[in-house]
């Protein structure tokens, strides 16, 4: 659950060291639209995540709402890679009625335990699946970070193509623009 | 380098920001990470 944010947050830390305050303005000027769209979306996810009932309908529901979003901001840098990743994502999601498939192997690698296949795993979209019953098994969580980094978290062909996506979009968005224009504003 | 003050409108610009990649990456990625847990049929809703 937190391995998200904590993504996000080394690459806003390892860009914000590089472009220093001048970043951070620039940031804060992203020009998203809609942006209601996307917190949605997000909440969209909820019941899937904690009560695992309707996933497939909660995900649809949760791919419009974010469609809109990315509809809305096809403009901004990454946007195309983020797309991609929710495609990749959105296809593996909803060929298993609405869960992630993860890989038992990836998942032992991450919890340092043997885990048995089909089960579900509390607080998340995923579902502890083998290759032999997982749809589109290539496209689920099996990808593990290699050492020295520490294995927090088994990742999706969609997880890296999204977080490419959302590091271009806030590398394009701190490099550039005139800061001082943006902070009189 | 000149330096830029960060003011109360650019900080909750900056946090409102990020606040939306981050539920972008939350309705869209589904890493399976170090916090998830095993399901017992008592954890886990019907």
């Amino acid at each position: 659950v937190i391995v998200l944010p904590l993504a996000l947050a080394t690459i806003l830390a390892a860009l914000t060291i590089w472009t220093g305050m001048h970043g951070l303005v620039r940031l804060a000027h992203l020009p998203l639209q809609r942006p209601v769209y996307a917190v949605l979306a997000c909440a969209a996810q909820l019941p899937n995540v904690i009560g695992h009932t309707n996933r497939s309908e909660w995900v649809v529901l949760s791919l419009g709402l974010i469609g809109v979003f990315c509809w809305q901001n096809r403009a901004l840098p990454g946007m195309r890679l983020i797309v991609c990743g929710i495609v990749l994502n959105a296809a593996v999601i909803l060929s298993n009625n609405g869960s992630m498939p993860v890989a038992p192997a990836a998942l032992a690698q991450v919890h340092g335990t043997a885990v048995t296949a089909d089960l579900p795993l509390q607080w998340s979209k995923a579902n502890v699946m083998d290759d032999t019953t997982a749809r589109l098994a290539w496209l689920g969580d099996r990808f593990v970070l290699p050492a020295p980094f520490p294995p927090l978290a088994a990742w999706s062909l969609g997880d890296v193509f999204l977080l490419l996506g959302v590091g271009r979009l806030l590398l394009v968005t701190m490099t550039r623009g005139r800061v001082h224009e943006l902070a009189i504003a | 380098m000149t330096s830029i003050p960060m003011n109360g409108r650019l900080i909750v610009r900056l946090i409102a920001a990020i606040g939306v990649v981050l539920s972008l990456l939350y309705a869209t990625a589904a890493p399976s990470d170090f916090t998830t847990r095993k399901a017992s049929t008592t954890e886990v809703a019907p």
